[in-house]
Order: structure tokens, then sequence, then C-alpha cells
């Protein structure tokens, strides 16, 4: 390289890029800039878009947990604040000792609804029954006798009877086979939320309940100063231990009130009378019945077709929708103690 | 990146004049983006990003050079160049040895002075990234234009003797 020096060519105030009045510096100039750079636009791009990645999946990351902390907090949350709306342990009750491993869920006055209404449950549900069994006509008359027979005490109650009484006229005028049970779960819902009324046989008043996977439930209660202890399910009464001593089923009918109280409590449909031993052999077709009318699907004692799939419910030759067809799939899971085989079919009638 | 795009080259210039190797440009180049696009809500003015960038790079490069002392660009392989007398073998050769002045420069003349020369930054600009007046720039950009020569011209001498 030749000497480049020339001072006298650089003027301070005429400065220009890659002049620097040396030609030979000038021409090493050029060639430096003419050498490729060492780092691309692309991968500059491509490191940016990295980074902004990383930055949108971390802060991702960071809002999925955020959420899913207050989804779980609020959960807690809400689960204590039903614990403590609905659950008092129990600490004074002897009948405590009957179950330590239950769930105690409710702690509560039991003041039953008149036993007239519970007779009326019972006598409806006889009712279904006797239709099932082909007593079609005479229990027409039966079943607006009862309700008569109802309505009055109840209408001298209080105004919900009124409304119990009210329906079931209704209801009867407008159809002597039908109408007391179409009302029936009209009635049976004005029965479960009246439970103003005391109830001397449930005095202690403390219930405690558990749910099984098999549809039955499981309650401990103090029953005419006495613990007892009832297993439930659709068909009937599991199970009754009254003072540690197992009720013999034929005795079953004897406690009524309790089994009755047991199924509004546990809000399980009875699929027969609530006393019924549902260790015998159900009765399938005339819960199915039961339930049907107790749906408004048929009318009490009203000649029908039912065919019941996996898939399809068929009521008179008509589809039923999916989720009364899963409902009713339902009602014969509790029925029958297992779900419909595959492929199986559950006829009542014959369709036409 | 609408911002960083045209200003890519000047910086890659800017930083592979200084630093020797190449690796180490690139890594310097790659710190540089990535803090600039991390501290970005830091730039209050389109018109700041430059000397922001800039300053980014300086900075980066300083630290390299406390940490480990400037090489000397002299390696073997330019050796054997030296012994080549084909046009890009003295081309090269030309280009490390402009590369080595730079490197003896005084700093307070040699950043100027790539800035100038190199990266195409204006007098405005490089007062604005060195935070001095323009004048000022002016004067360290003749004299590291004359060290520059004189430090050639001296490993010239140097060779031939």
């Amino acid at each position: 390289m030749k000497k480049p020096v020339n001072n006298d060519l650089i003027n301070i105030n005429d400065l220009e890029k890659g002049k620097t009045g040396n030609a030979d510096l000038d021409n090493v100039f050029a060639e430096m800039n003419n050498t490729p750079i060492v780092f691309s636009k692309e991968e500059a791009l491509h490191l940016v878009e990295n980074a902004i990645v990383n930055d949108v999946t971390s802060s991702a990351i960071k809002n999925t947990i955020i959420l899913g902390g207050a989804v779980l907090v609020s959960a807690i949350f809400g689960w204590m604040y039903y614990q403590y709306n609905s659950t008092q342990i129990v600490s004074t009750n002897p009948s405590a000792l009957l179950e330590n491993k239950m769930v105690i869920i409710e702690k509560n006055k039991l003041k039953l609804s008149s036993t007239d209404k519970d007779s009326y449950v019972a006598i409806a549900e006889e009712n279904i029954n006797s239709r099932n069994n082909n007593s079609g006509s005479n229990s027409n008359s039966n079943t607006a006798n009862t309700s008569e027979e109802i309505i009055n005490p109840a209408l001298n109650n209080n105004n919900s009877a009124k409304k119990v009484g009210n329906n079931l006229n209704s209801n009867k005028n407008a159809s002597t086979v039908g109408g007391l049970n179409t009302s029936e779960k009209i009635s049976n819902q004005q029965l479960n939320d009246d439970s103003k009324k005391s109830n001397s046989n449930f005095s202690k008043t403390i219930i405690t309940q558990r749910y099984f996977d098999d549809g039955s439930a499981k309650m401990t209660l103090e029953y005419k100063n006495q613990p007892a202890r009832i297993t439930i399910n659709s068909r009937g009464i599991e199970s009754l231990i009254i003072n540690e001593e197992e009720v013999d089923p034929s005795n079953y009918y004897l406690y009524d009130d309790l089994a009755t109280e047991a199924f509004r409590r546990s809000k399980i449909e009875p699929l027969a009378l609530p006393t019924n031993d549902a260790n015998t052999k159900p009765n399938i077709s005339a819960m199915m019945t039961g339930a049907l009318v107790r749906r408004g699907l048929i009318k009490n004692g009203e000649k029908f077709s039912f065919e019941l799939t996996a898939s399809t419910a068929i009521l008179n030759n008509t589809n039923l929708k999916s989720d009364v067809q899963k409902d009713l799939l339902q009602v014969y899971q509790n029925a029958f103690g297992s779900s419909l085989p595959r492929g199986g079919k559950f006829i009542i009638g014959k369709q036409q | 990146m609408s911002l960083y795009s045209p200003l890519h080259e000047r910086l890659v210039r800017f930083v592979q004049t200084i630093v020797w190797d190449k690796e180490e440009a690139r890594d310097i180049v790659s710190e540089t983006i990535l803090a600039a696009y991390e501290h970005f809500e830091k730039v209050k003015h389109h018109e700041a990003f430059l000397y922001y960038l800039f300053t980014i790079a300086k900075r980066k490069m300083n630290r390299r050079y406390v940490q480990q002392k400037r090489q000397s660009p002299w390696t073997d392989e330019l050796n054997d160049k030296a012994e080549d007398t084909s046009p890009d073998a003295l081309k090269q050769l030309q280009i490390k040895e402009l590369k080595d002045a730079i490197a003896h420069l005084p700093e307070k003349y040699r950043e100027p002075l790539v800035l100038f020369e190199f990266s195409g930054l204006t007098i405005k600009e490089i007062a604005e990234i060195s935070n001095l007046t323009e004048n000022g720039v002016k004067s360290r950009l003749v004299r590291a234009r004359q060290q520059l020569s004189e430090i050639l011209d001296g490993s010239l001498h140097e060779k031939a003797s």
C-alpha cells in the first residue's frame, strides 16, 4: 500500500464518505464496503420472529396459569360457601353414631306436610300401580274419591293446600282418568316445598344423607325419638334399621311417613310405593307406565304402546325427543337396576 | 422491523468492522437486535431508534473488549495470504491491514470513523450517538484518517524492512 497521507487535501468542513484525499485509502475503504455482511436481514427477521413467538408463548402460558388459578380459587371458595350454607356437622346428636362415614349434608327442623298429603302421594302411587295392573275403570272412581278426600283437609290447612286442591279439582274435571295423576307432579312439588308443618315423628330432625352410584341413597334420621337408618332407591326401600334393629320388609308399610320423607329429601323419583321392598322383583312395566303418566306423556289408564331402545323411544308410533328418551332410559335403569343392554328393547303393548 | 430494516446493513458493518471475529460479530449483532426488541418501549420517537440501536451495539462491543483484550488480526492464515500474490488475496490482505489499523486507533477516533466511512451515518447522527458536537465529530474524523494513514504507512515500512 502506498503512503496515503496528504493532509493538505483534507478539509474539515468538506468531509465526504470514502474521500480521504488518498486514492489508495479510498480504494481500500471501497473494498471494505463491498465485503458481504456477516449477518443477513433474513436472519435478523427470523431472530425477531422467534423472540415474538417465545414472548407470545410465555405470556399464553402465564395467562393460562393465572386463569386456571383463578378458576381453582373460585371453585374452592364456591365449595366452601356451599358447605357453609348447607352443612352443619352433627356434634350433639346421638344418631351421629349411626354412620360416621356419611356426608352430613343437612341439619334441619323437619316440618313435614300433613299426613293427609303424604297419604295422598302414597294413594296416587297406588292408583298408578292398580291401573297398570289393568284395573282401569274402577280406579277412575277411586282416584276421584281419593282426591276429594285429600282436598278437604288440604283446603282447611293453608293456601298452598288450596292450590293443591284446585289442581286436583280442575284435573279431575278435565279428565276422570288422568286428572289426578297429571297433577300429581305438581302436587308432589307443593308437598315437597311445603315442609313447614310439624310432624312429631321426626322430633329431633337431624338428617345425614349419602348418594351411591347405583342410584340409591342412604340417610340417618331420628324417627320417633329413635335413630333410624334407611336406604332407598327408585323401587322403594332397600333396608330400614330402627334403633339398631332391621325392620322386616313385610312391615315397611308401617313406616310410610318415614319412607315418603326419605324420597322427598333425596329427590329420588319413587317408581313404586315408597314403602315397596326394593329387593323384590320389580314390575318394570308398571313403573315405566307410572313414569310416563307423571311426565304427562300419557293419561292415566290410557292404552298405549311404547318401545324403548338405547337410541330411540317410540310412544304410540311417535318418536320422542332425545332428552325425553334419555330420561326414560334412566327410569328403566332405576326400575331394572341396570341399564338397557346394547341392542335390547323394552316394549309395552304393541306398536301399530 | 420497519424501523430496523433500513438500519440493518449499517449496524452490521459497524460491528463487523470493529470486531474481527466473524462469529463474535454475529453474536453482537443478534444480541443488539434482541436487546433493542426487548426494550423497544423505551424508544419514545421513531427518529431516536437509530441512536438507540447503535448505542446498544457500542455497549455490547465495549463489554466484550473489556472482557477480552483486542486480538491481533494477524494469524497464520494471513501470513500465508501475505505470500500469495493473486488479486483476491491482495484485496483480502489490504482489508485485513485496514482492519488492523482501525483496531489500533484510539477508541475516540475509531468509532466516528467506522460510523462515518462504513456505516454511512451522517455527522449529525454520529454526534448524537457519541454525545459530541458536529464539529467535534468532524475533527475526530480528520484525526482518525490521519492516524489511520500513519499506521498503514508504518506497517508497510515495517514489512518492507
